[in-house]
Formats: C-alpha cells, structure tokens, sequence
C-alpha cells in the first residue's frame, strides 16, 4: 500500500498516520523541501552512490531536527549494504515509517539542544554529530566493509560527511574520545593505508632486494649429507629424481640422505640471488610502492557510547571540552616567549659574578621525517620530546619552532653540565634515528652558547 | 746453587769425555729426523730462494700487471657458525684491501646468535653482496659449499670470520695464479693475532711461524706443500668444480689440497699473504683443537687418500712425497718417540740426568736457529724480536703437549674412529661420512 502511494517524480509527498514523509530520488531534490515540516525522508533511488549524496546533503545541515531526521529507503537490497546509515526500508506488509523505533528516534532527537556549529574544526563538529546521531539511534558505531571507502570501512553517519582523504585521520581523532571515556571501543580490524594517498586498496608483494623487481622465483636448497654438496633444488633434479650433481648419488630420504635447510630466491629481471627480499605495498590508487615502514596502520574499531558519552552529548557546552582536548603540552614554550625568557636571563647573568646559562639549538634533518608514515611521524616526534624531557633538567626550559628546530635554555650551569646536557642529548636523538632511519647515522645536529 | 755450579762442569765434562760416537748413539733421533728436517731444510731453501730473489721478484711484477690488466671478479667466500660478532671487523679489514674488484658471501651455517641480524644488516647496508643462512647446520663444508655455488668470481678466496688481512693480502694470494697456469690453490700466511694474550698463545705464535711461515716456504719450493689453511685460501674456480669442493671434515683444508693435487694441479704457499687470526688462548682449548687436526691425519691422509702411495695411472711423486712427509714426520716419528724414550731409559738410566740436560740444551739452541730464519724471512721482524723471550719454553710445548696431544688424537682415531664422533659435524653428515667410509 506504501509503495503504490509513492509516485513518479522528483519529490513527492507521503503521509502515514500523523507522519509527513518526502520522497527523493536525486541530491538536488534535498534543498528543494522545506526539511522542518517533515518526519522523515525516503529515498527512491538505487544508486549507493547517489543514495550516499543524498544523505551527505542532509547530514551536514546545522539543524539536529534536520541532520539527524530518520531516512528510509525503498530499497531492501541497497539497505542490506548500508545497514545503520539509514533507519530502514519500505516493503509491502513491513511498515518501518511508524514503528516504535522510528518514534524512539524522533524523542531522541528533541533530547538534542546544544549547538554543535560553536565547535570550530569541521571534522570535530561532523564526529559530535555522529554521537548524536548513535544516540538517537540507541546503537553502537560500527564500520562496515566497503570497497568504496578509501581505507575498506565505511563508518555510519561519520563517512558520509567527511572527505575520502581525511576519514583515515578521523580514527585517530576518535581516540581522544575514548580516552575522555565518551567512547568505549572494540577492535575490529587493523588495515595499512599508502603513505601517499591513504588507499588501503594495496598489492603487498616480495621484491628483489638490488633492483626492486617482483619477478622472483624460489627455490628450496638441498643439502646431501653424504658430500656435503648444497645447492638449490633444480641443480638435483633429474626427471622425478633427485640426484646430486657432485657424487652422482640419487637422494632418496629426506632426513637420512639429505635436507632441505632454507630457501632462496632468484630475481629473473636481475639474477641476484638472495634470502633478503624486500616487501613492497604497491597502492592500487595512486601506483605508490610503499615500503613496509611507509605505510600507516590503522585500527577500525566499533565505538559504543558511555553513559558518560551520553551526558557530554546532551551537554550544553559541548565546544569548551574540545579546545581542552586540542591544547598544547604546555612543557615546551612558544617560540615568542623562549625569546623574552632568554632576554631576561641575558641580563640575569650579567648580574651575577658566579655562575653561567647556556642556549642550546638542537637541529634534526627535515627528512628524516619526510618519507615516513604519518602514525609513525607524531610517534618519533613524540620520542624525540620525550628524549629531551628526560635529559633536562626542572630549571631548563625547552621550546619547538617545529619539529625539526629546538632551542633549549640551560640556567645556572657550568660548562661541564652545559656540554654534558648538550652532548647527551644529541648523542641519543642520533641514536633514535639511526636506529629508526637506517641509511643515515648524522642527522641531528646543534649548537651550545654561553648567554 | 753448589749443585748447579757441580752439575755443569760434570755435564760437559761427561759430554767431551763421551766423544762424538756416544752423541750421535744418544741424539741419533734429533740428527737423524729433526736437525735435518727442520734446520738444514729450511737454511738450504732459504739460501737458493735468496739466490732466485731478483727473478723471483721480476716474475712477481709481471703477475701482478697482468693480474691488474684482467682485474678478474673475485669470491671471497666466508662459511660460519656464530661468527656474528666478527663480521663488522671483518668487512672493515676487507675495505682496506688494495685489491677490490670482489664480491662478498657469508654462509651462516645454522648459528643460534645474533649472527643472522648482523649478517641481514651488513647485506642490507651493502657491505655484504650475498649473505645466506643455512636455518639447519649442515657443517663447515657444506656452509662453505652453499658460498661457492653462488659465487661469480673466477678466483675464490676461503676465509675464516675471525680473521683480518695485511692491505695487500688478497691481491698477493692471487698473484700466483698468474705466475704458473698450473697452479690450482694458493695458501696464505696465517700468523698469530693474539699471541701478547698467553703463554699459551705466545707458543702458538712462535709455532705457526716456524710450521706455516717457514715450513711451508719449505715444502712449497720443494713442491710438497699439502695444505691450505682453511682461515686464508685462494682456489680457481674451475679447479674447485672440478673437484667437487671442500667434502665433510674435519681437516677438509687439507683434503681439498691433496684432491687438488691429485687432480694433477700445482698448490702453492704465498707468504706475502699475511693473515692474522685468534689462537685458543689456553692449553684445553689448544688441546681439543689439536686433537680434531690430528686425527684428520688419519682419517684423510691415511685412509681417505691412501691411493696416493699405491702406484697407478695417476700417480705422482710430488704427491706421494708431500702426504709421506707429512705421515712420517707426524706419525711415524711420533711413535719413534716414544720408542727412543723407552730406548734412552733402558740404556742410559744411570746417565739419563746428563742425556735430559743435553736434550734440552740442543732443542733450545735449535729453538733460537729456526727462529733466526723466521726472523730472516718476516716482515713483522720488530714485533716478532718479542717472541724470543719464549722460545725455551717450546722445547716442552713441541717435545711433550703437542706430541701427547697428537699421540692420543691418532690412537683415538685410529681404533675408535673418534672424528665421526666430534660434534664439530652434525650428527646427519658424519653418520653418512662413517657410513661411506670418507
């Protein structure tokens, strides 16, 4: 009875008890309704895509009424597929449009007061309204496979609303929410994003270790016990038998004749031999061959909210929590305010008869950073800091220009402690890289002046 | 003190009264066997050697050039077991060289070390072309045969891990291949790194000088040189092809040498390819090392390679002398010893303090005779004046620790077939090696 009340058109109208529903088939169709007179919208179009579109049109209005309106769908096939993303389908018999689920939804969304447009970052604003939205549909967030979605994972609501290029930087984001426990989570999978386009449509395959081919063969090696002949496989086969190339005899058990203790690969584009292949990730997308290093890996979780998680969302002032959450680690100074400190301590020093301070610069090769993955990136950078906080002291004060410049102020030192501070440091920000980066071993370099 | 200052003149007084007859009764093994051998020898060949220097050197330059103008690939093959540690230094030295057109491989032979880390590492840093790891111990045959099926180079050179090489090494033990297209293998000049660390190491220095840095310039002028040194040798590689490499051990330098020379080429020594490696640093570790060597006298020279003494179509004097040397001066002369010991006690018991005294006396003084030659022969002469202080101490090294050691290692090996048993080898390839009767 439902579907035959649905007509041909753009945008058609459909009333169902008390419920004023707006057919669509295409994205254009969203701005052409006057979306606060409505309970609901049901999407006639087939196209994952478009369907997609449409429900990107909606969810990323300002309204709470409007982005989190329940949105159904005529078609089951295409509803399997997107599973939480919409509230439902419309089949003969089935009436979702009224249901009590559907009527839960509606309360919900009047639970929502607060403003999500004061949060300033877009993609802050698009996670809260996510929250919400798992809040009104009282269910967990869960991924769900998509060969569309550029790291394999399509997250309700939240994919919809966020760019291809970013979603893979949105789970880190998600974090911050469950260590502000609004999120429970549950790991799901782990994929492996290319460093440059954060595809996860990746080709992983061994690669010779000179010239980078993937045409390799493998190879067993034989040992015969007897003569101590060792080679690979082909070298003893003789039709169906093996038979060594150096005594003639014919092996016959594994074990008691010979064995076979490791393997070898050839490279038929080079011919080097070796057991050291190189694994390669060639990205699908955009052609990268990524090193293993390279690539970033991110975990997919399921996100459930807390009851804390619940209270924060209906809060009203959801804005403050997320510039919290985005402050500084305030042990490293401002660049501007080292500059007035070491000012001060000039003319300190001056002052004083006994007694010195020091300014050191410590200096890391931008490229170090450059060919690494992001995750592995703000993981080094936050060793490096961690490295410098061990080896200053309560009086030194530190400050970033960026990740690669740092100038510290050593007060009251002698020289020896300066030198040794200085020296310290350098000695074992080398050694992390090195031992991180391996073809270079000097990246980090500096300088120590008495103020 | 008043029985030394007794005994002395008692002592030369017994030995003028005894007259020349008596002597040569007494010391007939010393004139017979070890003046002849090990002091006469040596001076001779040193003399004609010194005779052929200047054409010898002229030769030596035209080798080189035209080892030069070839500038061949050469393998330098380096089969081990937990030589991790060693492999750094090892890739060092061998930058040093002056000689660099080579390719490295390193066989990790099953090591449960960090070897495989250090050895990837080096590989994945370039310092090392080819490292390959046998997962299952196969032994130092089969490591060292794994490296040459993957070599390239038209020469390979055998080393040990814990070796490192006078600059001008590698090129020297090659230039011979240039300087007799029948030479087959060339060995080098192995010397003691460690030898300030022991007493024990310090004999083993003086040893090595006057058993390899002379004894070999010996034996290869005479053409009877019988092996090369498994830390430092250079083979062709068509030669080792030929022969079917190194077969399992121990002691399988010495048979890859005579498998060579039976295949009808020449084997040389160089002593300008100077090499330095690590002694054991005290008697034990000596001791179980000197009883595999020794018992691979037996079980190769006696009865792997027993065909050499027999006539044949291939029978070659150079080799029948080179092994028979090798067996009457180590096993022969070891059993008459111990039969001119029993000789002396049953004879000169009532003079045997006077007999000891003069033993000593002549084996001190031969001591300082062949040290004078390597002093003669070294390059190292400075460094090696050091070891003057110690060669008293060889008369007892040589004359009682090495000969009971090499007595009990050919009794062992002899009766009980003890070398299958050394855990040297896996058990897989001795069984197999026992079974075949190699």
């Amino acid at each position: 009875m439902i579907l035959k009340n649905i007509k041909k058109g753009n945008i058609q109208d459909l009333n169902l008890d008390h419920l004023h529903f707006k057919v669509v088939n295409d994205p254009l169709s969203i701005n052409l309704i006057n979306l606060h007179s409505i309970d609901g919208i049901i999407i006639k179009n087939n196209d994952l895509k478009s369907v997609r579109q449409i429900l990107n049109q909606l969810r990323t209005k300002n309204d709470p009424r409007i982005y989190l309106m329940p949105v159904y769908l005529e078609s089951r096939s295409l509803f399997k597929k997107m599973g939480q993303e919409v509230d439902g389908y419309l089949m003969e018999g089935i009436n979702s449009l009224n249901s009590s689920t559907g009527e839960t939804i509606r309360t919900r969304i009047q639970h929502i007061t607060n403003d999500v447009s004061i949060v300033q970052d877009y993609n802050d604003r698009m996670i809260i309204k996510t929250l919400q939205y798992a809040y009104t549909r009282s269910s967990e967030l869960a991924p769900y496979r998509d060969r569309l979605s550029p790291i394999g994972y399509h997250f309700p609501f939240l994919s919809t609303v966020i760019s291809d290029k970013e979603i893979s930087k949105i789970t880190a984001r998600l974090e911050k929410y469950t260590a502000k426990n609004v999120l429970s989570a549950k790991v799901e999978d782990k994929v492996n994003l290319c460093h440059t386009c954060h595809s996860s449509y990746l080709n992983f395959h061994e690669t010779c270790s000179k010239c980078s081919s993937i045409d390799l063969e493998y190879e067993n090696l034989v040992h015969h016990f007897r003569c101590a002949y060792i080679g690979p496989e082909s070298d003893f086969k003789h039709n169906d038998q093996l038979i060594c190339p150096k005594c003639d005899k014919q092996l016959k058990h594994i074990g008691i004749d010979y064995d076979k203790p490791a393997e070898v690969a050839t490279c038929n584009s080079c011919t080097h031999t070796s057991q050291e292949t190189k694994m390669k990730a060639r990205c699908v997308d955009c052609g990268e061959n990524n090193s293993l290093p390279q690539l970033s890996t991110i975990a997919i979780k399921e996100y459930e909210l807390t009851s804390e998680g619940v209270e924060w969302i209906l809060a009203k002032n959801l804005g403050k929590d997320v510039i919290e959450a985005e402050l500084k680690d305030l042990s490293v100074v401002p660049p501007s305010i080292y500059k007035l400190l070491i000012a001060q301590e000039k003319a300190r020093a001056a002052n004083k008869v006994n007694g010195s301070s020091f300014a050191a610069k410590i200096l890391i090769d931008d490229e170090v950073f450059s060919e690494l993955a992001e995750d592995f990136r703000s993981q080094l950078k936050e060793e490096i800091l961690n490295i410098m906080k061990t080896y200053l002291r309560e009086i030194d004060i530190l400050s970033a220009k960026h990740t690669g410049e740092y100038d510290i102020m050593l007060p009251d030192s002698s020289q020896v402690e300066a030198f040794e501070i200085y020296h310290l440091l350098l000695d074992n920000l080398n050694k992390l890289l090195s031992d991180n980066i391996a073809e270079q071993d000097q990246v980090v370099t500096g300088d120590l002046r008495k103020l | 003190m008043e029985i030394l200052s007794n005994l002395i003149p008692e002592f030369l007084n017994f030995w003028l009264e005894s007259g020349l007859d008596k002597f040569v009764r007494v010391f007939w093994y010393f004139i017979l066997f070890e003046l002849t051998r090990y002091i006469l020898l040596d001076y001779v060949v040193y003399f004609f050697k010194s005779i052929n220097k200047k054409s010898h050197q002229k030769e030596w330059s035209v080798a080189k050039a035209r080892l030069r103008a070839e500038n061949p690939l050469l393998s330098i093959v380096v089969p081990g077991k937990n030589e991790g540690k060693h492999l750094f230094k090892l890739v060092k030295s061998l930058n040093e060289q002056t000689y660099q057109h080579f390719e490295l491989i390193i066989v990790d032979d099953g090591s449960d070390d960090d070897t495989p880390i250090i050895g990837r590492n080096l590989e994945r840093l370039g310092m090392i072309d080819l490292f390959l790891r046998n997962e299952v111990r196969g032994g130092k045959a089969s490591a060292a045969n794994l490296a040459v099926r993957y070599t390239k180079g038209k020469y390979i050179v055998h080393l040990d891990a814990d070796c490192s090489f006078d600059s001008d090494a590698i090129e020297n033990i090659v230039i011979p291949f240039y300087m007799d297209e029948e030479i087959g293998a060339v060995g080098g000049n192995v010397k003691v790194r460690n030898y300030r660390t022991s007493l024990a190491t310090k004999l083993q220095a003086i040893e090595y000088l006057k058993t390899i840095s002379v004894g070999r310039i010996s034996t290869s002028y005479l053409g009877i040189y019988k092996i090369i040194s498994g830390a430092f040798g250079a083979f062709r590689k068509d030669v080792l092809d030929q022969v079917g490499y190194w077969d399992i051990g121990p002691g399988l330098d010495g048979d890859i040498t005579v498998k060579i020379r039976k295949s009808g080429y020449k084997t040389v020594f160089e002593p300008s390819a100077i090499c330095l490696t690590s002694a054991p640093i005290n008697f034990k570790i000596l001791a179980k090392q000197r009883l595999r060597w020794n018992k691979s006298l037996v079980r190769f020279r006696i009865r792997k390679h027993a065909d050499v003494y027999v006539p044949h179509a291939n029978f070659k004097w150079l080799t029948f002398f080179a092994l028979f040397e090798n067996l009457f001066y180590n096993l022969v002369l070891d059993v008459l010893w111990w039969i001119y010991l029993v000789d002396l006690v049953l004879n000169f018991h009532d003079q045997l303090h006077y007999v000891l005294m003069m033993n000593l006396t002549l084996y001190i003084c031969t001591g300082f005779i062949q040290i004078l030659i390597i002093f003669l022969y070294s390059e190292r002469k400075k460094e090696e004046l050091y070891l003057w202080l110690f060669v008293p101490f060889m008369t007892l090294y040589n004359g009682f620790f090495l000969r009971y050691v090499r007595t009990r290692a050919y009794l062992q090996e002899l009766f009980l077939y003890k070398s299958y048993d050394d855990p040297w080898n896996p058990v897989k390839s001795s069984r197999q090696a026992k079974l075949n009767g190699f």
